[in-house]
């Protein structure tokens, strides 16, 4: 006994000293709870008077005690405060404020409706910006759009279009006109997770990236984050791109639309059983045979996307939503080359109320990202595609006015086609073949506590814990040594491996497992509400992978998720910013620094073929990126002038390192190069500065102009070193990867909207959009190619531009 | 599979508009380039052996042309007689006479004594089927005017994966592999452009193997076949299969093939 008696006693401190920890941590999490005695909650839903449509990131605020809430994704708000009289003021851009004064002496529900502010130009109107900052929260790289702002940045052929606006923001690039996806922080496409009503969309672009695949009638509201990505994201490094569609109006029936040079738009939306059911349908469609005039009536090109909603308020507690997107777009020459593709997604979610101050959200997303081809010259069909099965359970808890709890659970089931081709007729000689399925399955769950310390201190801290599993499929390829890639040190390349044998480890196994602990952090420090420093730490990991090669995503490329020989890529990422409202929030200013690494990001071997490629792992090597940066972004949010002035400097690269104890052909210990020898190298998203200007002028009631310029420095590319002759054909060689520069980009947009003065008696409602893109015409390089001319023989050098100035009309209209 | 970016990129280049311009470019030190195809053929009767091993050196981009590479001594060795097989220049940097009688599985080495430097590059036959038929077809893909349509059909050789060269004339070449046709019939269309009717079209098929199929296809896609645009994908060194014994980082540009072949040719009717 004697012996054990100091054992227990250390356990015994070690135990007192362990459950006061704890103690102290309950107590510490559930201030809110003990002191609830005197304290009571006001919660409720904020929408649109005219139509019940909920509002995202409304502000209701209390002066009184400088606290308040914004509304949730879905309208919601909560708050819980000491028993007494409150002022309170609630205001949203566009909107008139409401001002109420409460007793807050037992809970209290209280949904408000905003009326839409009819702005007089003669009045000075004080608005409340949905994008203007908010320097006391502790999220930081974060920019929004409306969809009002959306629509008045000029683009080309007057389509309103999400991503092409996004470009305006700081941090933001992409590889130049008519190229898909975004670069975020010099992060590539396949890295930013965009999210269309919480489901993932793959392919966000029609069209080849000429259009998004957003209609912007049907947004409600955009977000992206750069940085500082709240817990409750997770699966890419980049950035999140969160999308919300409207809900349809519950109160009356609505019509609205535009014929624009490209496309027409048409929306209805209206109550099915007033102020609790509403649907919403949506329909985009552009001309058939649009680019392609030249040719005859046999080839076609078009693209159509389709939404559809149906919202349902069950009672006070309970909504459903179920919604659905689908998209397609479609080429075909003289039906020998046929080419469809897009998304699907199918969304059930469920808002339930435990409480007052715990919301929740259950979603049930399936999603689809096809890709068919036929070739009818070879006598082939093609058919790719990746589908997901999504669960989600979000909860949100207002602790109090101090603390606000998020937590949630994710699943997602993966099924990758790479691709099945079969024969398109008879007399074909293809055989059918399908390329190995694969399988996978992401989970995850999080906590993130939102802590307003003092009225200085605003803290966010978060724990995302992500486990993905690589699940077993029908053929699995062996390799010598288990190296699929081999480095031949005779000619000092790489070669891929032939596999020695392929075994089927069946469906029910796991190739490999991986998990990840996510932390997030960030803090906000505010001096007397008018400028504010923010520090935020991320930490992501990204399992799933596009495969892609070009300086843009092709619509073929293919996604792979992480297994045996691709690991998950994980980031690291800093950021602190400097926040200033000036003028009472008539300007604001935001400053932002930045730096990221990435560990595990793929590259290409030379001359890698990614195309119908069933082992992937045969040209790819391992290497790390890393990007850092400077932004600046200067806005003037009020007035009947406002705008943004953004500029970035910034640097991204990567560095692909030969391996190490790695055999070469003849089984020597190889010393491998590496892509370029090992030293870092520019990214193709690296764009030293980034300027973006976005201008707003109301005119006069009728007339409203809007303009844009945008200047990146040229993109890295490639320059021939020399020529040499093969086959008679003229072949430019090259030298080290991403070492030259396409001359700089920019370009000016400009526009102005007429809207006629209203009749009336008559309800509708409508606007004319005359734009002009790329004013003075410049031709912007898409690319430099090199090669031999086939009429007079030399070689040159020719720069493929996609639009020189182009002028166009659209006409929307509302009823 | 490739082909299906050309494509694309080729929808792509409707809207866009293309413009000769002036760069600055890097040069380089010459290096020498090696254009060794070897073909062989028993269709009528007798084997014949064509083909010649062209010497050139590498240029700067603009240059018109590039310069021969003279006076080098070039010999073909059959590893398995150790026999020596001198070729001979007939025009400056070009040696088309002087080859073995060739025969399948058997190690031949290409040797190059140029500028006190030795290069060398082993290979073997690769084995070829015939084309069974290549017809005039009236089909088009972009342009009926401008089109003209052959239509070819061969049958995959057995067991094995294959990879195929199609030369059509004109520079023009296409490599193919047997992945989705394995041991059948395969019939494809191509597509000439600008070609009149009394046109000779020469339509040669190569066997070749993996190595030299990939490398045929990146020499095409970095030739400019791919249209460029958003969808190019980034340029490689193309290192071939030939060695500087001497001086390794010396490396040269180019590669020794022996392929069976066959051909057809076709006289473009209206």
């Amino acid at each position: 006994m004697t012996f054990t008696q100091p054992l227990l006693k250390k356990n015994k401190r070690w135990h007192n000293l362990l459950s006061k920890k704890v103690l102290s941590l309950l107590f510490f999490f559930t201030l809110g709870f003990l002191s609830a005695q005197e304290k009571y909650t006001l919660s409720g839903t904020i929408s649109e008077a005219s139509s019940n449509e909920t509002l995202i990131g409304v502000t209701l605020v209390i002066p009184e005690l400088s606290t308040g809430v914004t509304t949730n994704e879905y309208g919601f708000y909560s708050i819980t405060l000491p028993q007494g009289e409150y002022d309170i003021i609630i205001s949203y851009l566009g909107f008139q404020d409401i001002r109420e004064q409460i007793s807050l002496v037992k809970d209290i529900k209280m949904d408000f409706n905003l009326v839409e502010e009819m702005s007089q130009l003669d009045e000075v109107v004080v608005t409340e910006d949905v994008e203007k900052l908010d320097i006391k929260k502790p999220q930081i790289s974060v920019n929004s759009l409306s969809s009002q702002t959306i629509k008045q940045i000029p683009v080309v052929l007057g389509e309103a279009d999400v991503i092409k606006s996004l470009v305006l923001l700081p941090g933001v690039t992409n590889a130049g006109e008519a190229s898909s996806g975004f670069n975020v922080r010099g992060g590539a496409a396949d890295q930013n997770l965009i999210l269309l009503d919480e489901a993932i969309v793959f392919n966000s672009s029609h069209l080849f990236g000429f259009f998004s695949v957003f209609n912007p009638d049907a947004i409600k509201d955009v977000k992206l984050f750069k940085g500082g990505i709240p817990a409750r994201y997770g699966g890419r490094v980049s950035s999140v791109l969160d999308i919300f569609q409207k809900e349809g109006n519950s109160k009356e029936l609505k019509v609205s639309g535009g014929i624009g040079a490209v496309a027409s738009r048409l929306l209805v939306e209206g109550p099915i059983d007033k102020d609790r059911t509403a649907f919403l349908v949506g329909g985009r469609a552009s001309y058939a045979h649009l680019f392609l005039p030249l040719f005859d009536i046999n080839n076609r090109a078009y693209f159509y996307d389709l939404n559809t909603k149906i919202n349902h308020r069950i009672n006070e507690r309970n909504s459903i939503f179920l919604s659905g997107y689908f998209g397609r777009d479609l080429f075909s020459i003289n039906d020998s080359f046929v080419n469809i593709y897009g998304n699907a997604v199918g969304n059930f979610r469920w808002n339930h109320l435990f409480s007052d101050k715990l919301f929740s959200n259950l979603s049930v997303i399936y999603s689809d990202y096809f890709y068919g081809l036929e070739l009818d010259f070879v006598g082939f069909e093609w058919d790719s595609g990746i589908q997901n099965f999504n669960l989600k359970y979000d909860l949100k808890h207002y602790l109090n006015d101090k603390l606000t709890l998020d937590y949630g659970l994710n699943n997602i089931y993966y099924v990758f086609n790479p691709g099945k081709i079969k024969p398109n007729r008879d007399d074909s000689g293809i055989v059918e073949d399908q390329l190995t399925k694969k399988y996978a399955n992401e989970t995850a769950a999080y906590v993130s506590i939102e802590h307003k310390v003092s009225e200085q201190l605003s803290l966010n801290y978060g724990l995302r814990v992500s486990h993905f599993n690589r699940l077993g499929q029908d053929e699995v390829f062996v390799y010598e040594n288990d190296n699929p890639l081999i480095f031949d040190s005779t000619f000092q390349v790489y070669r891929e491996a032939i596999p020695t044998d392929t075994i089927d480890p069946g469906r029910g196994s796991s190739l490999e497992r991986f998990t990840n602990l996510e932390p997030r952090v960030s803090l906000a420090y505010n001096f007397k509400g008018k400028s504010s420093i923010k520090a935020s730490y991320t930490r992501l990991a990204q399992y799933l992978h596009l495969l892609s090669n070009t300086n843009s995503p092709t619509p073929l490329d293919v996604w792979t998720p992480s297994g045996p020989f691709v690991e998950p890529q994980l980031l690291d990422q800093y950021a602190v910013g400097y926040f200033r409202n000036i003028n009472e929030g008539e300007f604001s200013l935001e400053m932002e620094a930045f730096y990221k690494d990435i560990q595990n990001r793929i590259d290409y071997i030379d001359g890698a073929d990614l195309i119908a490629n069933d082992a992937i792992e045969r040209v790819i090597l391992n290497g790390e990126a890393r990007a850092y940066g400077l932004e600046i972004l200067l806005r003037k949010n009020e007035g009947t002038f406002k705008g943004w002035l953004a500029y970035t400097l910034s640097r991204s690269e990567q560095r692909t390192p030969g391996r190490t104890g790695v055999l070469d052909q003849n089984g020597q210990p190889a010393v491998e190069t590496g892509i370029n020898f090992g030293e870092w190298y520019n990214t193709p998203f690296d764009k030293t500065h980034d300027i973006a200007l976005f201008a707003s002028y109301d005119a006069s009631e009728k007339w409203n102009f809007n303009a844009n310029f945008v200047y990146q420095t040229g993109q890295p590319t490639n320059f021939p070193e020399g020529q040499f002759e093969f086959r008679g054909l003229t072949i430019p060689f090259f030298g080290l990867r991403n070492q030259e520069r396409l001359p700089d980009f920019h370009r000016l947009d400009v526009s102005a909207t007429l809207t006629p003065k209203r009749n009336k008696r008559k309800k509708i409602k409508s606007e004319w959009v005359f734009s002009i893109y790329n004013v003075y015409n410049r031709m912007n390089a898409a690319s430099i190619n090199f090669r031999e001319n086939e009429d007079t023989g030399r070689n040159e050098a020719l720069r493929t531009s996609i639009f020189g100035i182009i002028p166009s009309v659209t006409y929307n209209f509302k009823f | 599979m490739r082909k299906v970016l050309v494509f694309i990129a080729a929808i792509f280049l409707f809207f866009s508009c293309e413009e000769v311009i002036d760069v600055d470019l890097p040069t380089s030190e010459p290096r020498l380039v090696v254009d060794a195809l070897i073909g062989f053929n028993t269709s009528n009767g007798d084997p014949i052996t064509v083909g010649e091993v062209r010497l050139t050196l590498t240029a700067p981009f603009f240059d018109e042309e590039v310069p021969p590479a003279e006076n080098a001594i070039v010999t073909i060795t059959d590893e398995q007689t150790g026999d020596v097989f001198p070729l001979s220049e007939s025009e400056p940097g070009v040696f088309s006479t002087g080859f073995p009688e060739l025969q399948f599985d058997r190690d031949y080495t290409l040797t190059i004594q140029y500028d006190g430097q030795i290069f060398t590059a082993m290979e073997r036959m690769n084995a070829s089927p015939v084309i069974d038929d290549a017809v005039q077809g009236d089909g088009f893909l972009f342009d009926e005017e401008e089109e003209t349509e052959v239509i070819i059909t061969f049958t995959d050789l057995p067991g094995e994966r294959n990879n195929y060269l199609f030369s059509f004339g004109f520079d023009n070449f296409l490599v193919i592999d047997d992945e989705f046709f394995q041991d059948s019939e395969i019939t494809f269309s191509y597509f000439y452009e600008d070609v009149e009717p009394g046109d000779l079209l020469p339509i040669t098929l190569f066997g070749i193997d993996d190595e030299f199929a990939t490398y045929t296809e990146l020499v095409l896609t970095q030739s400019g076949e791919d249209g460029g645009g958003p969808f190019a994908v980034p340029p490689a060194t193309i290192k071939g299969n030939i060695i500087n014994t001497t001086n390794s980082d010396n490396f040269p540009f180019g590669y020794f093939a022996i392929s069976e072949f066959d051909a057809r040719f076709i006289t473009v009717s209206e």
